[in-house]
């Protein structure tokens, strides 16, 4: 591989693994649905595409590889083989495959001889295939002819899609001023027939008006001839030489190139069917290579325009006067039906490098600074002009800020959907029957977490299989169905995503959880846990490991690690369960990692941000809640709140203000109270992480620089609420901060 | 060659001689649309033809066209060797009903 072609090679290596994905999703499904037509055709595309690519940089061992499977497919899409069962599997088998070869391509490496061996042995399997499914009937075109032979050969048909007539083909449609010029078309022709014999010829008549509206000066008439002759090119083309300027005119050689006659199609004004028709009539293409033409050109993003000019009906015309055969048709239509939806649904998108996009949004949160100490330095001066002109920059700012946020956004779908092949293969390498259903596919959120929830979601779902679903036998002797389910879910709340995957499984088993957690001493005797913390207990590091869980309940194998990766990325997990019912972990994510709208306040002299969408409301600390009379607890409209005072929490010296404020926070439906000297209001909050040497201290998320640049701590809410509302063991560290307070 | 040469026999007989190309297809068009104005079904003698190009072969399928769109009937009664051969040469002989040239 030369220099040159890396860039292009690598949106190759992007694209093929999409369109695996792509084909392995439809693989699933169609596990399910062996008859839809759609998915077939899917399939059949991915596999067509990647063929292609890999053609166009010479990756001989993929094109040879994926041609067979793609000449199964045809068949299969052809009707001429029935989709069997057995096919997902092997299919599947492909899909792995070619992605292993995709990979070694993009680590740079030839395949090794375990890869080419495994290519062989599926290879062959895909050859059985075929030649059983190879009945007499069969003859879909090019493709499929060429199966039979040595792959060299296959790859050579498939390659170059060249027609079977030996004979020239002519197509000319003479200008308007052809006749006025002096020129005879007729006569053109005429000198044409000494060069050669001409075989066929069609006079196009469509074009002719009625005798009232015609001109008869002007030319109306166009010809389509096939002719023998040995003459070389410059020759035939010379014939021409006159009309070339007004007219237009085609020529193509003998055993022209199929895409040829695409572009005829396409150029020539006339009816498509007519013309399709008169090429079969002229003996230039057999019906097979119309059909062909009709359909291959779908699959060509440049022939798309014609396509979408095609009247569906031309199939049916071309089967009534028995120009091709029926299946072919099918094919074809198909296919251009399905071209055509595509083309509807699917959004127009451009390829863009995430560093860049990452680049952008850096720039962002810096203008989102610089923009706010412009806004500063305005309010100081006090020019009414300047005040207003920040103001609006910043509302664009804040604008710029969205969008630029808004191009990070991916849909959760694709992340849940590859779980359908986890689901898939665990289910069958332990024997199990489960159905995984996903929800919420369209909850967007930052694709920096999309990324790194990969892992922890393909824990939780290999333990919810593994250890939460139980084997049919069991489950029906529980009266519950004997097929499991798994259902993955997300909406937003708060600022958040929540992510829910749940089983119906057995359920955690409370009493031996705890009793595991005393004698590990993570909780002491006789203290009484709410349902919450005993299922919290499982992610405690230490607690879980695989030997001991699975005689204690089958559950959490390295949930430590799952929970430490969400809180890495500034989220939360908790788990939910009812013995014999099922369990639900849920995970909450911020939707970005970058920038969010922040609520400043401050407490002596520094400020801090809360994000503001965790805010619910701001009161006045009331007078007999002061905190000298030893309470941390408020009367909120009747509701207890409790509350933390951040110079407590944060140890700031001095005396507080006369009036202090409450910021009520809320975090998965707990309620807290922050105390605080004053509320400065909403800020623009650009996240910067906090050095590795801050990593220990809690209630801290990050900081954010402010207009004046100076630092602010933002707040870690979660962390807090957690602080505040649970004094209990598994908090030690608050309950030591506490009371140092 | 001049409008003389057409003798308009019946309702839609239309009698052509002499040269059917692009100098004279002006002419022949308003006969022909003459022809078609008058009731009946339209009957061509192209036998006094002498000569016949792209111009000409047009203004005929335009003809038989119109006639077959109002539903009536078209007929070429004669025609000269020099017809029939640009007839054969353009593959339109079916078209105007008509058979090859007779070897002569």
């Amino acid at each position: 591989m030369t220099d040159h072609f890396e860039d292009p090679l690598q949106t190759f290596i992007a694209e093929s693994r999409e369109l695996l994905q792509q084909m392995e999703d439809a693989l699933l499904e169609v596990e399910g649905n062996a008859d839809d037509p759609e998915t077939i055709n899917a399939i059949f595309r991915a596999a067509h595409t990647i063929k292609g690519s890999a053609g166009l940089f010479s990756l001989d061992h993929i094109v040879a590889f994926t041609h067979v499977a793609e000449s199964v497919l045809d068949r299969i899409r052809a009707h001429q083989l029935a989709f069997e069962p057995a096919f997902g599997a092997l299919f599947l088998e492909v899909c792995d495959q070619l992605g292993a070869l995709i990979d070694g391509l993009a680590a740079g490496e030839a395949p090794d001889d375990a890869i080419s061996a495994r290519s062989t042995a599926l290879t062959a399997r895909l050859q059985a295939v075929l030649d059983r499914g190879a009945t007499p009937g069969a003859q879909s075109a090019g493709t499929d002819a060429a199966v039979a032979g040595n792959p060299a050969e296959h790859l050579m048909a498939a390659g170059a899609d060249t027609v079977a007539s030996g004979l020239w083909h002519v197509s000319m449609r003479p200008g308007a001023d052809l006749l006025r010029n002096g020129m005879d078309p007729l006569s053109i022709l005429n000198y044409l027939g000494t060069l050669g014999e001409i075989v066929s010829l069609e006079t196009v008549i469509g074009g002719v008006p009625p005798l009232s509206a015609l001109d008869p000066e002007t030319c109306y008439l166009g010809f389509d001839l096939s002719f023998a002759s040995q003459a070389d090119a410059a020759t035939v083309n010379g014939a021409f030489d006159f009309v070339r300027e007004d007219s237009l005119v085609r020529i193509i050689p003998p055993y022209g190139p199929l895409d040829d006659y695409r572009a005829l199609v396409r150029d020539l004004p006339d009816d498509k069917l007519l013309l399709g028709e008169m090429l079969v009539r002229c003996g230039s293409l057999t019906a097979d290579e119309l059909a062909l033409a009709l359909r291959t050109q779908e699959a060509r993003a440049e022939a798309c325009q014609i396509t979408g000019e095609l009247p569906p009906l031309i199939g049916e015309v071309l089967v009534e006067q028995q120009l091709v055969d029926a299946p072919l048709v099918d094919a074809a239509l198909d296919h251009q039906q399905e071209a055509r939806k595509a083309r509807a649904g699917e959004p127009t998108l451009i390829r863009v490098d995430a560093a860049k996009l990452d680049q952008l949004i850096n720039l962002v949160g810096e203008l989102i600074i610089a923009g706010a100490g412009a806004q500063l330095v305005a309010r100081r001066v006090k020019v009414p002009a300047l005040v207003e002109a920040t103001g609006v920059l910043s509302r664009l700012v804040e604008d710029v800020r969205d969008s630029a946020l808004n191009l990070r956004m991916v849909q959760i779908g694709a992340t849940f959907s590859r779980f359908r092949r986890v689901v898939r293969d665990v289910a069958a390498e332990l024997g199990k029957d489960i159905q995984l259903d996903i929800r919420g596919g369209e909850t967007e959120l930052d694709k920096t977490v999309v990324e790194k929830i990969g892992d922890p979601l393909t824990h939780i779902v290999r333990n919810a299989l593994d250890h939460g679903i139980e084997p049919a036998d069991v489950r029906a002797a529980r009266g519950k169905p004997r097929q499991g389910r798994l259902s993955l879910n997300a909406y937003h709340e708060s600022g958040s995503i929540v992510i829910e995957v749940s089983d119906d499984g057995g359920g955690l088993r409370k009493e031996r959880i705890l009793q595991k957690a005393v004698e590990r001493g993570l909780v002491g005797e006789g203290q009484v846990l709410s349902d919450k913390e005993i299922f919290g207990l499982v992610f405690e590091p230490g607690f879980s490991t695989a030997a001991q869980v699975s005689n204690l309940s089958g559950r959490g194998v390295g949930m430590d690690v799952v929970k430490r990766n969400i809180l890495a990325l500034r989220g939360t997990v908790d788990l939910d369960s009812v013995e014999g019912q099922g369990t639900t972990v849920r995970l909450r994510l911020p939707l970005t990692l970058a920038i969010i709208e922040g609520f400043l306040i401050g407490a002596g002299s520094a400020s801090y941000v809360v994000p503001l969408e965790q805010v619910l409301e701001c009161i006045e600390l009331p007078e007999k809640d002061k905190p000298e009379q030893g309470a941390s607890y408020l009367n909120l409209r009747g509701e207890v709140l409790p509350f933390v005072r951040l110079r407590d929490l944060f140890d700031i010296p001095g005396e507080a203000p006369r009036r202090e404020n409450v910021v009520v926070v809320q975090y998965a439906g707990e309620r807290a109270g922050l105390v605080v000297d004053q509320l400065f209001g909403e800020f623009q909050t650009v996240i910067k992480p906090l050095g590795k040497v801050f990593s220990h201290i809690r209630c801290i998320g990050g900081s954010t620089i402010l207009g004046s640049g100076e630092v602010a701590l933002i707040l870690d809410v979660p962390g807090l609420v957690r602080q505040v509302t649970e004094r209990q063991p598994v908090s030690r560290h608050l309950s030591s901060t506490l009371s140092a307070a | 060659m001049n409008a003389s040469d057409l003798k308009n026999l019946g309702s839609s007989h239309v009698v052509i001689t002499g040269e059917m190309t692009i100098y004279t297809a002006r002419e022949w068009r308003d006969e022909l649309l003459a022809a078609l104005a008058a009731p009946g079904d339209v009957e061509l003698d192209l036998s006094g033809v002498s000569d016949i190009d792209a111009a000409g072969i047009q203004l005929l399928v335009s003809l038989r066209l119109e006639a077959a769109d109002g539903d009536r009937g078209f007929n070429v009664r004669a025609a000269s060797k020099r017809v029939l051969e640009a007839f054969e040469f353009c593959r339109l002989l079916r078209f105007f009903e008509l058979e090859p040239a007779a070897q002569a």
